[in-house]
């Protein structure tokens, strides 16, 4: 068959942006393996390329595997002042042990003593508060992003949030609770029977559900306590071992107590913390 | 060499060119595709692997027989003179020897590995490809990989734009 009939020529057009002797499917497997970077760069090589690099499904294993990937890694961010400008943060890659770290990306305007982070990086982004400013940064630390969120009224002190991922629809959603002036939206401390608790919001359900706080911690009393100038939160949540732990900032208590309280939630459904032993640490 | 293949049960791989490889069956299961076929009983004499020529199944065999976990009576010895962690050592630079190899050789590597289910010559072969293109310009992407540029230009520099981050 002559090389520019219809068939042949179709045939070739549909072939022209594969790789010489490698199938798509082994292609795109061996695409997951590049870094974010150049996965951003590739799209521009051809429309079918931009097509597999962009897909859901291609998005979702590539996560997935750059999770896997970073956790061998051994690699954390850290959030520093640059070495010369005033008024603004910088974002880190460092490795463990490690005495050098690459610059990722600068962001203005937020001044590192200041910075509180929300919740675990969710799917390659992190969520973080200015405490000054009151207001939310969004930051992902592979493509060099910073966008902040729109500011809200009132400062921090009265608002917590949270970044999720939502599997179904394929986007990163910030729950963000506060109390207004005039409208109590949700309020996470002081619960009518008196007992501190910790709100949960399903973002799959759309709902809310509630989980008491370790009997002996008093959520409400630390945050009247709070001094308006000092950035400090008293209290964290995280995730340590596969559960959600409470962190109880000890350091501008008294003395003879250990820093950090780490509380662990054992049991969900049964509403079961448990003390993690003291933590001793030197700042 | 003589006792180690004493006693050993030995498969005979038959490449489409009609060459045959005889391998320890413990060398054969490297390949998680013929370690099926054995388990499922259905090769008991030799086993047929289509679309990889003698040349390139030679040397799958090859990496297979460095790779194969030594276990048994000369397994433990070995095993008790030489360190793990030495052991490790000596197989990455045997990897990278082994993997010098030009581009349509290492393509048809990775074909091969991905047919027969060989993990670590899978993971060798892709990372070595990556590490090629991940830094080269969309050029080099393009003709190593022989892809044609299908955007226009002014859609090129949309997507170029879009993401920036990446091209800085």
């Amino acid at each position: 068959m002559a090389p520019d009939t219809p068939t042949a020529a179709k045939r070739s057009k549909q072939a022209s942006c594969t790789a010489a002797s490698l199938p798509e499917e082994i292609l795109s497997e061996i695409l997951l393996l590049l870094p974010s970077r150049s996965i951003l760069r590739f799209r521009a090589v051809c429309r079918s390329w931009a097509t597999l690099l962009s897909s859901p499904a291609f998005k979702d294993v590539y996560a997935v595997k750059a999770h896997a990937r970073a956790r061998r890694m051994d690699k954390f961010v850290v959030f520093a002042p640059p070495p010369n400008a005033n008024g603004s943060m910088a974002v880190y890659s460092c490795a463990r042990g490690a005495s050098v770290a690459d610059p990722l990306l600068t962001v203005d305007r937020v001044r590192v003593d200041f910075i509180c982070l929300s919740s675990k990086p969710c799917h390659g982004t992190m969520l973080f508060s200015d405490t000054r400013s009151g207001v939310y940064w969004v930051c992902n630390p592979s493509t060099g992003e910073c966008v902040p969120l729109p500011k809200q009224r009132r400062g921090l002190m009265q608002s917590s949030a949270g970044l999720v991922y939502d599997d179904r629809t394929k986007e990163r959603k910030v729950v963000h609770l506060f109390k207004d002036m005039t409208h109590f939206g949700c309020d996470i401390y002081a619960t009518p029977d008196g007992q501190d608790a910790i709100l949960c919001f399903s973002v799959d359900t759309e709902t809310f559900t509630r989980l008491n706080a370790p009997s002996s911690v008093h959520l409400a009393a630390e945050y009247k306590e709070l001094d308006e100038n000092l950035p400090a939160v008293p209290m964290h949540l995280a995730e340590l071992e596969g559960s959600l732990c409470l962190v109880h900032d000890l350091r501008r208590r008294g003395q003879g107590r250990s820093w950090l309280d780490v509380w662990m939630l054992r049991d969900h459904a049964a509403n079961e913390w448990s003390l993690r032993l003291p933590h001793r640490c030197h700042t | 060499m003589a006792t180690r293949e004493a006693g050993k049960k030995m498969i005979m791989l038959k490449s489409p060119d009609g060459m045959e490889f005889e391998v320890e069956e413990a060398v054969a299961m490297e390949s998680q595709t013929i370690r099926k076929m054995i388990e499922d009983d259905c090769a008991d004499t030799a086993i047929l692997i289509p679309n990889i020529n003698s040349k390139i199944l030679s040397r799958v065999i090859e990496y297979c027989n460095k790779h194969v976990p030594t276990t048994g009576a000369t397994g433990a010895a070995a095993s008790d003179t030489v360190a793990p962690a030495a052991l490790a050592e000596d197989l990455k630079i045997w990897d990278a020897e082994f993997i010098k190899v030009n581009r349509a050789t290492r393509f048809d590597l990775i074909q091969a590995a991905s047919y027969l289910n060989i993990k670590g010559l899978l993971d060798l072969t892709s990372q070595t490809t990556i590490d090629t293109i991940s830094d080269n310009s969309l050029e080099e992407i393009r003709s190593f990989l022989s892809t044609k540029n299908d955007y226009l230009p002014e859609e090129e520099q949309t997507i170029r734009r879009e993401n920036q981050w990446a091209f800085q």
